[in-house]
C-alpha cells in the first residue's frame, strides 16, 4: 500500500506502529522479487485499475477487470487467411474510444465533458502510418485528441512507442509493430505499468505465437457477416496469470442508424457479440446473396 | 543625423512583378470614402499626382498607373526594420517623434508622409565613422537615390535640412552656431509646425524661418502660441528634445570554445547540456522562451556540424530538454576534436505565466505540460512532419474529406474549420481502412449498375458474394469544372459509384467503378 497522507486535523491511529521495512516496501525502495505467483498480475498494482472496456457485455464480463486493464501491453493481430489485410482497424478505433470515454468519466480530465482542446484530455497515440484508421471509426469530436506518429523506421517506431508510454498525457498507445521480442515487450510492460498508460500492439498474424510478456493476446479473424457491418471472430488467445471462462466471441462493429445520422460518423460505434457459429461445419452456410439490396 | 524615407511601400510596390519599372505607382486608401492617392512615386509626381488627389483623376493623369492600396502599418513596420538596421551605424537610433506616438495609438493613417523618418544620434561616433560630410555620403549611397539626409548638431535643425533642404545632397551643419544660417531658407513648415501656425504666419507675410528668426521671441510667443517658439528654440538647440529610441533586438547565444579541442563525445554531450542550461537561464531571466534551438559544433579537421531543435512547445525544464536532446546528439556526427560549440535561441517568445490549478485532479498546466513535452520529445526525434492529427474536411470525395495536418499548427486546432460535417459517415458507410490512392482492380461486374461478382486484386482471386450499391459521387462543381471525360482530369476527378460489397471469406470491400473510364478500383476495406 502506497504511505496516504493523513489529514493533519485528524490523529494518526497508533494500532499500528510504522514499520520500517513495510514503508521501505510500500516506497519501493527495497526490491521485493517476483511477487507471489497466486496473485494475478492485474491484482498486483494497489492502485485502482481503471480498464478500457469492450462495450460489449459478453466480453467484458468475462474478463478479469471487466475490460481491457489499463497499465498493461495488449496484443491484437489480425488472422485473414488470405493475407490482403494485416492489420485490424475498426476494433482498436472502437477501444481508443472507449478508452477516451472511460477516462472521462472516470474524472481524469475533470469535471463534466471536456471540450475538443481541453489540455488535460488524455491523448490516443497512433504510431505507425500502417495502423492508422480513417477518421470515420473515431468520434469527430475525439479526434483532437489522437494524434498519429508515422516514424520512419521500427526502431525509431519502438522509441515512440515507449516515449508516448511513459507519458502522463498519453491514455492508450496504438502500435503497429510487426515483430517485437519478449524483452521488448517486457520492457514496454513495465513501462506502461508504472506510468499507468496502455499499449495495444498490432500485430501480424503468425502460426507459431511469439513469446510476449503482453498480459492479453487476441486475434481477429473476419467472417461472412449476416448484417452490412463486418464481422470477426474474436478469440482470447492469452491472458497472463488467469483464464476466461469463455476465450471466442462472434463480434461485429455496428452503429445505431438512426442516430448514427443524427450524431454523425464514428460517435455511436458499439461491438455487438453474435450468437456465435460453430467453425467447420458451418462455414457452408454463407449468407445468401444480397445483391441489389 | 536625420533620414527620411518617404516611399518605403512604394519601393516594394514597384518591385511587385505587376508594375513595370516604367509605369508609374500609385497607393490609394482603402475606404470607400477616401479613394484619395495616399503615396505616389516621381513619374506619377512629374505627371502632376500629388498626395490627395481623387484616384480616378490621378489615373487620368498618369495613365497605366500600378494602383495598390496603402497599408501604412507595413510602411511603418518597413521603416522600423531600417532602424533596426540602422543600429549598425549608431548606438541610439529613433523614428519620427510623430510617427512613433501614432504608432503607439494605433493610428497611422493619418500621418504624413514628411514624418517617416529616422533619426541616428551621432554623437561621439566620428571616431569610428570619420569626416561626417563624408560619411553622410557614403551613407547616402547604401540606401538609396530617394533618402534625404541631414546632419546638424540638434534634431529640429537636422529634421527641417532633411525633409525641405536640398534633396540629392546630404546636407550638413557642423556647429551650432551656423544652424540659424542654414535654416534660415526653409519653410516655416520645416519647424514641424501644424497647418493652423502656418496659415497664421503667412497671414502675416512670414514664411520662411528666416524672418521668424528676426522678430522678436516675445512676441512671437504671443500671436503665435507657445509651440511654434518652442519648436524654433528646438531647431536652434535651446530647447532639448526627447529622442524615442529603438531597442536593440537582443539575441539569445551561447558559445563555448575549448582550448585544448574535446575529444570524447562524451564531454561534448556534457558541455551541450551546460550551454543549454545557460541558455535557458538567460532566456528565463528576461521572461522569454525559445521553440526552436540551433546547434553548431566546429570540429578541428573544420567542418561545421549544424542541428536544429525544433521544439512542439517552448519550455525552460532543462531535465526534459536534455532528455530529448540527447539522443539526438549523440546521433550527430563530427570529426576529430571538437573546437568550439555555439547554441542560439531562434524564435524567441514572452513566457506566459502558467496558471496553477486548485483542483489537483484538474492541473491543466501540468497536463498541458506533460503533453507538450510528448510532442517536443516526438517534434524533436521523428521532426514535426511526422507528428500528425486527423481534421475533417468539407469535401464529399472520400480521401480528400479528411487531412492529416502537422499536429504544431499555429495555435489553432485542426477541428477549428469544421464544426459541421458535411454528412454524417458512419462506419456503415465509410471503411475502417481507407487506402490513399485507390488500387485498380479488374473485375467482371454486370452494366450498368451492378456490383461486380468478381474481383482480382493484387493477384488475389476474390469471389463476391454479396453487394450493396451504387452510390454516386460526384466532384464538386466547383472545384471540376471540365472534369466530366475531359482528358486532363485526374482520377478523382471523374463521377464514380460506390459498392459495398463481400467476399467469400467475410471482408467487406470498398469498390467503385470510374464513371468515365468505366475501370473499377478498390478503395477500401472494413477490416
Amino acid at each position: 500500500m502506497a504511505p496516504t497522507r493523513t489529514d493533519p486535523a485528524i490523529p494518526a491511529l497508533p494500532e499500528t506502529p510504522p514499520c520500517a521495512l513495510q514503508s521501505l516496501l510500500a516506497q519501493g525502495v527495497v526490491w521485493q522479487g517476483a511477487q507471489p505467483s497466486d496473485t494475478p498480475l492485474w491484482q498486483q498494482r494497489s492502485t485502482a485499475r481503471d480498464v478500457i472496456p469492450f462495450g460489449a457485455a459478453d466480453i467484458d464480463e468475462c474478463l478479469p477487470l471487466g475490460g481491457l486493464a489499463c497499465g498493461a501491453v495488449h496484443e491484437l493481430s489480425m488472422n485473414d487467411a488470405s493475407g490482403l489485410v494485416t492489420h485490424p482497424f475498426a476494433l482498436p478505433a472502437l477501444l481508443a474510444r472507449n478508452a477516451l470515454d472511460s477516462c472521462e468519466a472516470s474524472g481524469a480530465s475533470g469535471w463534466g465533458r471536456s471540450s475538443a482542446n481541453d489540455p488535460c484530455a488524455l491523448l490516443v497515440v497512433w504510431i505507425g502510418r500502417r495502423c492508422w484508421p480513417t477518421p470515420f471509426s473515431l468520434p469527430p469530436e475525439r479526434l483532437s485528441s489522437c494524434i498519429f506518429v508515422d516514424p520512419p523506421t521500427e526502431k525509431l517506431s519502438l522509441w515512440a512507442l515507449e516515449t508516448a508510454l511513459r507519458s502522463p498525457a498519453v491514455k492508450l498507445v496504438v502500435a503497429d509493430t510487426p515483430r517485437v521480442s519478449l524483452a521488448t515487450t517486457r520492457r514496454l510492460s513495465l513501462s506502461a505499468r508504472a506510468h499507468g498508460t496502455t499499449a495495444l500492439l498490432l500485430k501480424r498474424h503468425r502460426e507459431q505465437p511469439t513469446p510476449s510478456a503482453a498480459m492479453t493476446s487476441w486475434s481477429l479473424t473476419p467472417i461472412p457477416s449476416p448484417s452490412e457491418a463486418p464481422a470477426w471472430d474474436l478469440s482470447l488467445k492469452r491472458l497472463k496469470g488467469g483464464s476466461a471462462a469463455v476465450t471466442a466471441w462472434t463480434v461485429t462493429v455496428e452503429d445505431d442508424y438512426e442516430h448514427g445520422y443524427r450524431c454523425g460518423f464514428g460517435a455511436d460505434l458499439s461491438l455487438r457479440v453474435l450468437p456465435r457459429v460453430v467453425s467447420g461445419s458451418d462455414e457452408a452456410q454463407a449468407p445468401a446473396q444480397k445483391f441489389g439490396t | 543625423m536625420e533620414v527620411t524615407r518617404r516611399k518605403l511601400q512604394l519601393k516594394s510596390s514597384a518591385r511587385s512583378p505587376a508594375a513595370s519599372s516604367t509605369s508609374p505607382v500609385l497607393l490609394s486608401g482603402t475606404g470607400s470614402s477616401d479613394l484619395t492617392v495616399q503615396r505616389c512615386c516621381q513619374i506619377a509626381a512629374r505627371c502632376g499626382v500629388r498626395i490627395g488627389t481623387p484616384l480616378p483623376l490621378a489615373r487620368a493623369m498618369a495613365p497605366g498607373a500600378h494602383v495598390e492600396a496603402f497599408d501604412p502599418v507595413r510602411d511603418c513596420r518597413a521603416l522600423y526594420r531600417l532602424a533596426v538596421w540602422c543600429l549598425r551605424f549608431s548606438p541610439l537610433v529613433a523614428l519620427d517623434s510623430e510617427l512613433f506616438n501614432a504608432r503607439t495609438a494605433g493610428l497611422l493613417s493619418g500621418v504624413s508622409p514628411l514624418h517617416y523618418g529616422i533619426t541616428l544620434d551621432m554623437t561621439g561616433t566620428r571616431r569610428l565613422h570619420g569626416d561626417t560630410r563624408a560619411f553622410a555620403s557614403s551613407f547616402r549611397a547604401l540606401m538609396s537615390s530617394s533618402a534625404r539626409i541631414a546632419v546638424a548638431p540638434t534634431l529640429g535643425a537636422a529634421w527641417a535640412l532633411s525633409r525641405y533642404g536640398a534633396p540629392d545632397v546630404p546636407s550638413v551643419v557642423s556647429s551650432r552656431d551656423s544652424i540659424p544660417q542654414a535654416i534660415s531658407l526653409l519653410p516655416v513648415q520645416a519647424l514641424r509646425v501644424d497647418h493652423k501656425c502656418a496659415a497664421a504666419l503667412s497671414e502675416v507675410g512670414i514664411s520662411l524661418i528666416g524672418q521668424l528668426l528676426n522678430l522678436p521671441r516675445r512676441s512671437l510667443s504671443q500671436r503665435f502660441g507657445k509651440f511654434l517658439l518652442y519648436r524654433l528654440e528646438q531647431a536652434l538647440g535651446a530647447v532639448e528634445e526627447r529622442l524615442h529610441t529603438i531597442a536593440t533586438p537582443r539575441s539569445y547565444r551561447m558559445r563555448r570554445t575549448f582550448e585544448p579541442p574535446l575529444s570524447s563525445r562524451k564531454s561534448v554531450t556534457i558541455a551541450i547540456h551546460h550551454l543549454f542550461a545557460a541558455l535557458l537561464s538567460q532566456l528565463r531571466a528576461s521572461s522569454k522562451r525559445s521553440k526552436l534551438f540551433l546547434l553548431t559544433i566546429h570540429d578541428s579537421s573544420g567542418q561545421t556540424a549544424t542541428k536544429e531543435f525544433p521544439l512542439a512547445a517552448a519550455t525552460d525544464d532543462i531535465s526534459h530538454l536534455s532528455e530529448i536532446i540527447e539522443p539526438i546528439v549523440e546521433g550527430m556526427s563530427f570529426f576529430g576534436e571538437v573546437h568550439d560549440v555555439t547554441l542560439r535561441a531562434a524564435q524567441v517568445e514572452d513566457a506566459a505565466a502558467e496558471q496553477r490549478s486548485l483542483s489537483p485532479s484538474r492541473d491543466t498546466a501540468a497536463a498541458s505540460r506533460s503533453r507538450a513535452e510528448l510532442m517536443n520529445a516526438f517534434a524533436v526525434r521523428l521532426g514535426k512532419a511526422r507528428v500528425s492529427r486527423a481534421a475533417l474536411t468539407r469535401s464529399y470525395i472520400p480521401e480528400q474529406s479528411f487531412a492529416h495536418a502537422p499536429a504544431f499548427g499555429a495555435g489553432a486546432g485542426p477541428n477549428d474549420s469544421l464544426h459541421e460535417p458535411i454528412a454524417p459517415y458512419s462506419l456503415r458507410e465509410r471503411p475502417s481502412l481507407l487506402f490513399a490512392k485507390p488500387e485498380p482492380v479488374t473485375t467482371i461486374a454486370m452494366l450498368p449498375d451492378k456490383p461486380p461478382s468478381f474481383l482480382l486484386w493484387r493477384g488475389k482471386k476474390l469471389k463476391i458474394i454479396s453487394g450493396i450499391g451504387p452510390e454516386r459521387i460526384a466532384p464538386e462543381w466547383w472545384s471540376a469544372p471540365s472534369a466530366h471525360g475531359s482528358q486532363g482530369a485526374g482520377l478523382q476527378l471523374r463521377e464514380r459509384d460506390y459498392f459495398k460489397v463481400q467476399d467469400d471469406s467475410g471482408r467487406w470491400l470498398w469498390v467503385y467503378r470510374d464513371q468515365g473510364t468505366l475501370e473499377w478500383f478498390l478503395h477500401g476495406v472494413w477490416a
